[in-house]
């Protein structure tokens, strides 16, 4: 660009009916050697040298591109696309996947109140398809449970379910609303194909939990489709307020789990920020997301976090385990002093469970190993903004932690005995993937790096767990390893 | 000639227990083309390992496993590996087949003998390419994979079967590109371009159209592979590519950048108008009327134009992100 050229106002945005509402529409200015040069979502404004371009509106799997000549007699250019609607597993008014007859299903059913397992708090769910494929309720293979583990609702056998009134409303929809004692639940889907997998919700005081899942096919399909927790979208409002498809925290708050789920803050623009950080008193999931999302930014604005913060406490209680998370993140970032000492439940928000990893390499203590933090520390599942972890085993009752001076020890034992395991040796002790992990580790360190005070930051940098979970392995992987010694004892050798 | 460069490239079109493809093997065969091109990868053909399923002999459908893990170790063998490592320059590890992976990180190439039971039997892509980056024999790796990436999360990764080499300075520079994001498909397709309507992978069609275009830095390849992949897949379906570079990179090192030729045919409505074309930039590249015969401009770099009638004034955008493009206005 030489320094005479004009630079031409370009504007770019998606339309709504929600006037002054930005949606969840990424949008991309390509230039002409197809470079992208700038990206924003629902507005996008700039200004350009003359030349060809190319803006491209992407929400959801949808994609719509509009190209544009820019010249130096062309006065400021605005490009607005008729609504691009965008997918999303709740039910929303405008949304590419909304259906009337979802969105009273759910309004109604989020008021009704199907079982009384506690009280003051309610965590409503709600399963769709999409395809109109469904013959059976689309919450089959879903359940709640308690943090310990106790099954407490098998949606797929007491939730309400159907479909529409009509041939062309043929989309099954199943829903359950169950008051509950505010704490940690765990939601828990039998995918078939994958396994199980689970996920925490939390249910606040005085407030109701809001879980919105669409059905799909996990590995190649054949057995059947199951809720996807990876997608879900999770809201909360005041206790009897219910869903509302045409609120607009509702759809802020899918914006920003976009958002989340790409960790990019700047796919917010300010004003939605600003207006989500506002509305968390309507849905304080917004609040939630809004801070996981200043702390993503370059320069995270201590103040406002504080703000942010202190409001988010009073409206989810101190035991949420995401302000913990939270906490955690800002200490690492070095916004605040005070950090929690002790974390046993894991977030609902994926990066938060990421800070709580890296502050275990300067806290070692931070998470139990045989607390469900440190039981799903090995197990993390798929991508998204949300910890999805498979369902772990059941803790043994004799799990005693090894102590600093057991360690080097160990680890001196599983590296001679690994040596002597071929891969189907290895292959038929079952070992974990974190287990593997520590037995490769255990091969290419040198043996004095066993001593070393820092080996527990290394197995943080190298494991990506936690110190106690990297040593609960270890301790395993040392007993199976243990068993296989002493089962090839009396047999023919089959070492190198 | 790219004397210490290295290649393994697997193509598997049949499968004891999953239904046969037909594009891997059409894959591999277009990516070993390229490599052996002096204008493409210049890698000498001794330095390549090709393993395709049908060219593969035995009893049983290959390649196996084993038979992998045999080039990648022949390769490893072959070099000279002192303590400092870095005996070659690149390795490409190019992988097309059915494929899965089991929590979004990676993506593994399932061999010949895998069924539905067995999906142990596979070579991940992420797995291999850190093995070699972390025993550093090579300054860059470029790891291609032309597979789905099925969300099967019981089948644990195989890691490769060597014991680690590890040497210091990893800062080995890597291209990894997968042809899909995960939880999604790679589709396949008779390509309609190919004189022998063979089907190709489209991630294949657009990576290799790129790379056979000419010298492209490692985010030029990322660019127009995208741009290029979202125009052969299309509307309403969805497949976009997973591409991470460490700046560096350069492919087809010896050709010239990209170039295209652009062909405007007049409708009979607009024969004997005023044509304009102007580049990517805006500035005008050429002005002419045009009649029945077709106006052609060769050698024009590869990005976005537009054309413009100037006696309507309407105008017609066109990309060119391959060597021949035909527009008709």
């Amino acid at each position: 660009m030489s320094r005479s050229e004009p630079l031409i106002p370009l504007t770019a945005s998606a339309q709504t009916s929600y006037s002054g509402l930005a949606d969840p529409v990424e949008i991309l200015l390509i230039d002409g050697h197809l470079k992208r040069i700038e990206q924003s979502v629902g507005r996008l404004k700039t200004k350009v040298p003359p030349g060809v371009y190319k803006l491209q509106f992407k929400a959801g799997l949808t994609m719509e591109e509009v190209p544009v000549y820019v010249t130096e007699d062309s006065g400021p250019i605005n490009v607005d696309i008729p609504a691009l609607l965008f997918s999303s597993p709740a039910p929303l008014d405008e949304t590419k996947t909304t259906r009337e007859y979802h969105r009273e299903q759910s309004e109604n059913l989020s008021r009704k109140i199907h079982a009384r397992l506690g009280t003051g708090a309610a965590i409503f769910v709600f399963v769709r398809d999409l395809d109109g494929r469904g013959r059976v309720s689309p919450a089959v293979g879903l359940s709640l449970s308690s943090l310990e583990g106790e099954t407490l609702i098998n949606y797929g056998e007491v939730a309400e379910f159907g479909r529409g009134r009509t041939e062309d409303e043929s989309n099954l929809w199943a829903g359950y609303t169950a008051e509950v004692n505010p704490g940690s639940y765990r939601l828990v889907c039998d995918t078939g194909e994958v396994g199980v997998v689970e996920q925490l919700v939390q249910a606040t005081p005085g407030m109701q939990t809001h879980v919105f899942l669409t059905r799909r096919a996990f590995g190649d399909g054949r057995s059947g489709r199951r809720a996807d927790l990876l997608d879900g979208s999770i809201h909360m409002t005041e206790l009897g307020m219910g869903f509302a498809p045409y609120g607009t925290s509702f759809r802020d708050a899918e914006l920003a789990r976009k958002a989340l789920a790409n960790r990019r803050p700047e796919a917010v623009p300010k004003e939605s920020l600003r207006r989500m950080l506002e509305d968390k008193f309507v849905n304080p999931m917004l609040g939630l997301y809004g801070a996981y999302l200043l702390t993503e930014k370059e320069e995270p604005p201590r103040k406002l976090l504080g703000i942010v913060m202190s409001n988010l406490r009073k409206l989810l209680g101190e035991e949420h385990p995401d302000l913990a998370a939270l906490e955690v993140r800002m200490a690492h970032l070095g916004l605040r002093k005070r950090r929690p000492s002790s974390i046993d439940t894991p977030p609902m928000i994926r990066l938060g469970w990421g800070a709580i990893v890296k502050e275990s390499a300067d806290n070692h203590d931070l998470v139990a190993a045989d607390s469900l933090a440190g039981q799903v520390a090995d197990r993390l599942w798929g991508r998204g903004p949300w910890l999805v972890w498979q369902q772990p085993d059941l803790p043994p009752d004799d799990y005693q932690p090894l102590e600093d001076d057991q360690i080097s020890e160990v680890l001196t034992d599983i590296r001679a005995a690994g040596a002597d395991m071929d891969e189907e040796l290895i292959s038929s002790a079952r070992l974990t993937p974190l287990e593997s992990g520590i037995l490769n580790l255990t091969k290419t360190m040198p043996g004095d790096r066993f001593n070393d005070p820092d080996l527990r930051t290394l197995a943080v940098q190298s494991l990506g767990v936690p110190p106690t979970v990297a040593s609960k392995a270890v301790k395993s992987l040392h007993d199976k390893i243990s068993k296989h010694d002493r089962s090839a004892a009396g047999g023919v050798n089959r070492g190198l | 000639m790219a004397a210490n460069d290295y290649a393994v490239v697997v193509g598997i079109n049949r499968y004891q227990g999953l239904n046969d493809l037909r594009g891997p093997e059409n894959d591999a065969a277009d990516f070993d083309a390229w490599l052996r091109k002096p204008t493409g990868g210049a890698v000498p053909g001794g330095n390549i390992a090709r393993l395709l399923g049908s060219e593969l002999g035995g009893g049983s459908l290959r390649p196996r496993v084993g038979d992998v893990d045999d080039e990648f170790e022949k390769l490893h063998e072959g070099l000279q590996v002192g303590n400092a490592g870095r005996t070659g320059r690149r390795l490409y590890i190019f992988l097309a087949g059915h494929g899965f992976d089991p929590d979004g990180t990676d993506a593994a190439l399932l061999c010949a003998s895998a069924t539905r039971r067995r999906l142990g039997d596979h070579i991940s892509g992420k797995l291999y390419s850190l093995w070699f980056r972390k025993a550093a024999l090579f300054d860059e790796i470029a790891l291609f994979m032309d597979c789905c990436r099925d969300d099967y999360s019981r089948a644990p990764l195989r890691p490769p079967p060597w014991l680690e080499e590890h040497r210091p300075d990893p800062g080995v520079r890597m291209f990894t590109a997968l042809a899909t994001r995960w939880a999604f498909q790679a589709r396949e397709r008779v390509d309609p371009d190919d004189p022998g309507s063979r089907v190709r992978g489209l991630f294949s069609k657009a990576l290799l159209g790129m790379l056979n275009a000419g010298k492209v830095t490692g985010e030029e390849l990322k660019r127009f592979t995208i741009n290029d992949l979202a125009t052969l897949v299309g509307q309403g379906e969805y497949q976009e590519p997973e591409i991470n570079v460490d700046p560096g990179f350069v492919f087809s090192e010896a050709a010239d950048p990209p170039r295209g030729t652009l062909t405007l045919a007049a409708s009979r409505v607009r024969r004997r108008h005023m044509f304009r074309l102007n580049g990517p930039t805006g500035a005008v590249v050429g002005r002419q009327v045009v009649d029945s015969r077709p106006w052609t401009f060769p050698d024009l770099d590869f990005g976005m134009f537009v054309f413009t009638d100037e006696d309507t004034g309407e105008i017609r955008f066109v990309e060119i992100v391959r060597p021949e493009v035909d527009v008709t206005f």
